[in-house]
């Protein structure tokens, strides 16, 4: 378990990070969205003990990272696949964390394999592809075994196999019980990759709840009831509104109803004696809750 | 989580990184061209001072005697040949932090003073041997070229040779400090060029002994004035020793 406590990152008048606190429980998946320059990356930085919080901390199983004495075997981590020296062969570079740790040799065999880097290992990974990289810093944060795993743009950069992969590999850590903290600038894939969220913007928690519960909050989640009779229709959406449902009407005979289960919907036109054409469930897609959830706080956007 | 046993540390965190940096160290080929450079630099330059001096000998144009310390040639070519262990010395952490593997270093071992201590020794049990080396190869080269010009008793040329090595130690050592604290590979090499090389040069006033440029010249010279090869060593070692403890301060307050 990661547990962020009021964790706060000023850089000069800048916060990057402001009084985040949040915990990120085992055996799931959890999704860490926000627009860039969020706080993401520095968050996973201070949890690694990398960036010093100017207030706050950030707890792995309790301890504060420079605790642990293996850290390697408690967190495995991949911050920027990139991120080593071009010139050293695949192979040596994972023999280097294994041997900071009393890790045997075969045990970098095995993750070479696991990540698919068996054929490869003997090269410089200063000519890998940003794929292969990743697969490398995958093998790296998989070396000693960690229970808590965290990724930073996992996918950035894999062609769709290896998109696949990432998010078959990520699902199984997590099912397996580990803690696997992701983040992702891809909507559509941490809908399929994520079980919780937590969403910050400008260093602020804006949400962390389950991805179903995001989606559901959007008010793109709606219930849509048509019927023939303008009239009833208009009527039924009135009754709605009284009960503190959303209704809007874009066109005649067609309401969109959000903030009442479809249940309600449909007994409540029963009730009126409304006749319908159509009574269905129009789902959010991730993408267009957190657009909603960010909209006051992306830094960077287009106008 | 799947096969704890056979992932059990078998080594205590100091040993462990230690380890990893040894290999890190010998894995890139930045370290086979600083020791290649390193050699080839003291071959050439202790052979060309050696040369030259006899010659100049040979043709009645020297201005200080007709004879050269058989160590002379060997002391002066540490000069140059110090930055081949500059290199080395100092891209086990300018590298790291150039490619941002800093970070994987420090996440395999937080405690960033022993990350320091396990850099500082690798470099160091590699700078022992290898600084021995360069200064027996440009003793030789001294012998081989002077011949006849030369001079020395045996224990003159133990100590010079024990001057070489130790200057070459300390500077690495201070290098490493230097590289902790910069950070940046440009940076450290200006740095130390002008501390060790160009500084001394310039301020030679009462009081630059203490300095560890010309306290590293003044070990390197034999002289006893104004301090004695081992007084100088001494400073060059505080000095050193300076560094390493800034850098190890730079590297526990600044972010990675």
């Amino acid at each position: 378990m990661i547990t962020l406590e009021r964790l706060t990152k000023r850089f000069g008048a800048r916060t990057a990070v402001d009084d985040l606190s949040a915990e990120i429980t085992a055996g799931s998946v959890t999704g860490f969205l926000g627009p860039n320059g969020a706080g993401k990356s520095t968050t996973m930085r201070m949890i690694l003990g990398l960036d010093r919080p100017t207030s706050g901390r950030a707890l792995i199983g309790g301890r504060p990272y420079q605790e642990l004495r293996y850290p390697l075997r408690e967190v495995g981590a991949l911050l920027d696949a990139k991120a080593l020296h071009p010139g050293r062969r695949a192979r040596t570079h994972l023999r280097a964390l294994a041997r900071s740790h009393g890790i045997p040799a075969a045990r970098v065999d095995d993750v070479l394999e696991m990540v698919g880097l068996g054929g490869v290992e003997r090269q410089r990974a200063g000519t890998f592809s940003l794929g292969m990289s990743q697969r490398l810093g995958i093998a790296a944060a998989l070396i000693g075994d960690p229970g808590i795993l965290l990724f930073d743009e996992p996918v950035n950069g894999l062609d769709p196999d290896g998109v696949l992969w990432i998010r078959t590999l990520i699902r199984s850590l997590a099912a397996e019980g580990r803690t696997v903290f992701v983040s992702s600038h891809l909507m559509s894939e941490m809908e399929l990759m994520a079980d919780q969220l937590v969403v910050i913007g400008r260093g602020r928690l804006i949400a962390h709840a389950p991805v179903a519960e995001v989606i559901a909050a959007s008010s793109q989640a709606a219930v849509v009831v048509r019927g023939p009779d303008h009239e009833r229709i208009t009527g039924l959406g009135r009754h709605l509104a009284a009960a503190g449902a959303r209704v809007e009407s874009e066109e005649e005979g067609r309401l969109l109803v959000s903030g009442a289960p479809i249940e309600d919907v449909g007994l409540a036109a029963h009730r009126l004696g409304v006749p319908l054409f159509e009574l269905s469930s129009r789902r959010a897609s991730l993408e267009q809750a957190y657009m909603e959830l960010t909209a006051d706080s992306a830094q960077f956007t287009a106008s | 989580m799947s096969t704890p046993s056979t992932l059990l540390a078998r080594t205590g965190p100091l040993r462990g990184t230690l380890g990893a940096e040894w290999t890190k160290f010998w894995s890139v080929r930045s370290t086979w061209w600083s020791l290649f450079s390193g050699l080839a630099l003291m071959v050439c330059v202790s052979a060309i001072l050696g040369m030259d001096f006899a010659n100049d000998v040979e043709a009645g144009e020297t201005t200080d005697g007709t004879t050269m310390g058989f160590a002379e040639p060997a002391a002066n070519a540490v000069l140059l040949t110090q930055f081949a262990v500059v290199a080395y010395a100092m891209l086990v952490l300018t590298s790291e932090f150039a490619t941002g593997a800093m970070r994987v270093t420090l996440t395999a071992d937080p405690r960033r003073g022993r990350v320091l201590l396990a850099k500082t020794t690798t470099v160091t049990l590699v700078t022992v041997p290898f600084a021995l080396a360069l200064a027996l190869l440009g003793l030789a080269l001294g012998h081989l070229t002077l011949g006849s010009h030369g001079t020395g008793s045996a224990e003159e040329q133990v100590g010079d040779l024990a001057a070489v090595t130790v200057y070459l130690i300390l500077t690495a050592i201070l290098t490493v400090g230097v590289g902790a604290i910069l950070r940046s590979s440009v940076g450290t090499l200006s740095a130390v060029l002008v501390v060790m090389l160009a500084l001394p040069l310039i301020v030679t006033t009462t009081g630059s002994e203490y300095l560890p440029g010309r306290a590293g010249l003044i070990m390197l010279s034999n002289e006893q004035e104004p301090l004695s090869p081992v007084g100088a060593g001494v400073v060059l070692a505080i000095w050193a020793l300076a560094a390493q403890l800034a850098g190890y301060v730079a590297l526990r307050r600044r972010d990675v």
